[in-house]
């Protein structure tokens, strides 16, 4: 068995390896991904997933439902760390895969890898607290880094974690970016990871404070302009796995169930056979674990 | 502002002289000649019994530092007389930040803020903050109970009725963003759409620290923490220290402004006592809280929560999140009182927020815009 084989049973047993096997897989990873383009090209069949958000026992499930990989083609669509209890555990094993099967898993830019949102939503603590220091952290920001914006499956079905950009009409231009930096407050590398459609004309700011909203209008004019049938993105969270908008050219596909324990929704992936033909795979949170469960805080010492 | 409004503004403000004399802390400087205010409420009244000597570094600052005018307002709709502080917006077509503070605190709990917003934002914004009913400097004409009256519905008349007097006109009042500390949030979100109802332009409202799940939580603990508070202190600048000690405000300076405003001499001038009868609100306490989160995400202007430290948020707005509803930052190394804590940061995002959300490019909907 070799060294990565190795590492790959042990992060399935949701089990970190050590630091210096972090920095050697980081570094193998980001040979890997400096290679791929801002918008890779990928074939069918393949699996689509949405937001992880650390939660590896659900990551499992995944698997389980989808098949492991390199069986399935994967595409995970970003926001992988966060929130969760696991981020470094899953962020990990799906690195160590795409080092393993490089052409079998392909992993796209979510607006949480990124320096600065992973400093208030939890990466980083957990990658203090489970090494004592900030090196594992800082590895992974550097594979953040170079991870491709978007992906396109068969030519057709344009795949993104956040969504459309008004500044952005061609795919051509997004291939322009120089992606290699910690995700931009605005411009077309910020929208493509903030973005969210909506029921309104044309374009509208984000409530969330970075990127837009676009509306149906928009997403028709760019699947016309770049010759694509779907586009499919993650970023928010979708009650029922997954969730169809202007009638059907654009779905949100939600991986993480009952999201950060609480929410009650189920997740999704999405199927692509080789005719492009959608399946989506509903599945639950995985079967309550001591360890999956999250302690709860504390009341706030606050108030009024 | 328009000339109208501002002109409508000074009117009222004639009536006053710009910062009342009963300020305490007017006399920041420690110069022993300034404190001949006689007939009012003084903090340097002579004990009968001597006292520890106050600590200087912990001296009352002025709040005219901050803010370029106090002024009561004649709130008559509301029966009040309502203390406001105000630092106008220097250019044409500038926001207003109106802030509300939380329980306990007072307008001055947003001095540093004020001052930190006016540079950030090159004289574009400007900040007017108020005293709720039972706190700060208020004055009320009506009965104790009325002005005991702490309900999440007065509290939210007294605001739109603030923002009335103050702005008579809606088509001239300056667009405004709402800033609510902690129960102050609950009032600048309950009030938000009735004054958008009469056609106030609001760019946003900001809740800082406060989510209606921890919120409603933490309730049954808060009789425990009250009582855990000194009943008083002999000096302002003992209370000023123990604000900083227990880390209910961590920047000395916040201190130094808001802490004399919500302190009172007893009656035997003996000592400094809490202004609000925190305790005797505590029938109140769940209404300010149930239904913020929906409210919040119901908004229709954008929308922006500011949390101290950690990410608390209930499922409600877990979910408004994560649909991507409202814009979410968190402060950290930073407690409650966030806005005391580390103004320049708490400014920083407030006016980056108002930016955003007031200056659209053309053809971009603006948030809550159908």
């Amino acid at each position: 068995m070799s060294e990565l084989d190795r590492q790959i049973a042990q992060l399935k047993a949701c089990q970190p390896i050590s630091e210096a096997e972090v920095k050697s897989l980081c570094l193998k990873a980001r040979e890997i991904l400096v290679e791929e383009a801002n918008v890779q090209y990928i074939d069918s069949p393949v699996t689509i997933c949405g937001d992880i958000h650390g939660q590896f026992f659900d990551l499992l499930e995944l698997f389980k439902v989808g098949g492991w990989c390199p069986e399935t083609n994967y595409l995970f669509m970003g926001d992988f760390v966060d929130r969760g209890f696991y981020s470094v555990e899953t962020f990990l094993l799906l690195l160590a895969l795409k080092v393993r099967y490089p052409d079998r898993i392909t992993l796209i830019r979510g607006n949480h890898e990124s320096r600065q949102i992973t400093q208030v939503y939890g990466f980083y603590d957990e990658c203090t607290r489970k090494y004592g220091s900030a090196n594992v952290w800082r590895y992974c920001c550097e594979v953040f880094d170079y991870l491709a914006l978007a992906a396109i499956v068969d030519g057709s079905v344009f795949c993104v974690h956040g969504g459309l950009s008004p500044n952005v009409n061609l795919i051509d231009h997004i291939r322009t970016i120089d992606r290699k930096q910690e995700v931009p407050h605005d411009g077309p590398m910020c929208d493509l990871l903030w973005s969210d459609p909506e029921d309104i004309n044309g374009w509208g700011l984000s409530p969330r404070g970075a990127g837009f909203l676009f509306g149906g209008d928009a997403v028709r004019q760019f699947a016309r302009a770049n010759d694509v049938d779907l586009i499919a993105r993650a970023h928010q969270l979708a009650m029922e796995g997954f969730k169809h908008l202007f009638d059907r050219m654009i779905v949100t596909v939600w991986s993480a169930p009952n999201y950060c324990y609480r929410c009650g929704n189920v997740a999704s992936i999405l199927e692509l056979d080789d005719t492009l033909r959608q399946e989506y795979k509903v599945f639950g949170h995985a079967p309550s674990d001591v360890r999956s469960v999250p302690i709860k805080r504390p009341p706030a010492e606050y108030f009024l | 502002m328009s000339n109208l409004a501002r002109s409508a503004m000074s009117a009222r403000l004639a009536k006053l002289p710009p910062m009342p004399p009963s300020m305490p802390g007017d006399d920041e400087d420690g110069d022993e000649e300034g404190n001949t205010v006689g007939e009012l409420p003084s903090l340097s009244s002579k004990p009968a019994r001597p006292k520890k000597e106050p600590n200087p570094f912990y001296a009352p600052l002025s709040a005219s530092s901050y803010f370029a005018q106090a002024l009561q307002v004649a709130v008559p709709d509301a029966g009040l007389d309502v203390r406001v502080y105000h630092t106008p917006p220097t250019k044409d077509g500038g926001t207003v930040i109106v802030c509300h503070h939380g329980a306990g605190y007072s307008a001055l709990s947003f001095a540093l803020f004020a001052k930190e917003v006016a540079q950030l934002s090159a004289g574009e914004c400007g900040v007017l903050a108020l005293d709720a009913r039972a706190h700060g400097e208020l004055i009320s004409s009506t009965t104790t109970a009325q002005e005991l009256d702490l309900s999440l519905e007065r509290l939210s008349a007294d605001f739109v009725h603030l923002v009335k007097a103050l702005y008579p006109n809606p088509a001239q009042a300056p667009s405004f963003l709402f800033v609510g500390h902690s129960m102050g949030g609950a009032v600048v979100v309950d009030a938000c759409p009735v004054l958008l109802d009469l056609k106030y332009r609001v760019v946003g409202v900001t809740v800082i620290d406060v989510v209606e799940g921890s919120a409603l939580d933490a309730l049954p603990h808060m009789h425990a923490l009250l009582a855990n508070r000194p009943t008083g202190f002999e000096t302002v600048e003992e209370a000023v220290e123990w604000h900083l000690h227990t880390h209910a405000i961590r920047n000395v300076d916040a201190a130094r402004v808001s802490i004399p405003a919500i302190l009172t001499p007893s009656p035997d001038g003996q000592a400094q006592t809490w202004r609000a009868p925190l305790g005797s609100t505590a029938p109140f306490w769940e209404s300010w809280f149930t239904g913020l989160s929906r409210k919040f995400l119901a908004t229709r202007a954008a929308r922006l929560l500011i949390l101290a430290g950690t990410d608390r948020l209930d499922k409600e707005l877990m979910i408004g999140q994560l649909q991507g509803k409202f814009q979410l930052v968190i402060i950290p190394e930073v407690g409650h009182l966030v806005q005391e804590d580390d103004p320049a940061r708490t400014a920083e995002i407030v006016v980056e927020f108002w930016r955003r959300n007031d200056r659209v490019v053309p053809g971009v909907k603006k948030v809550g815009e159908l």
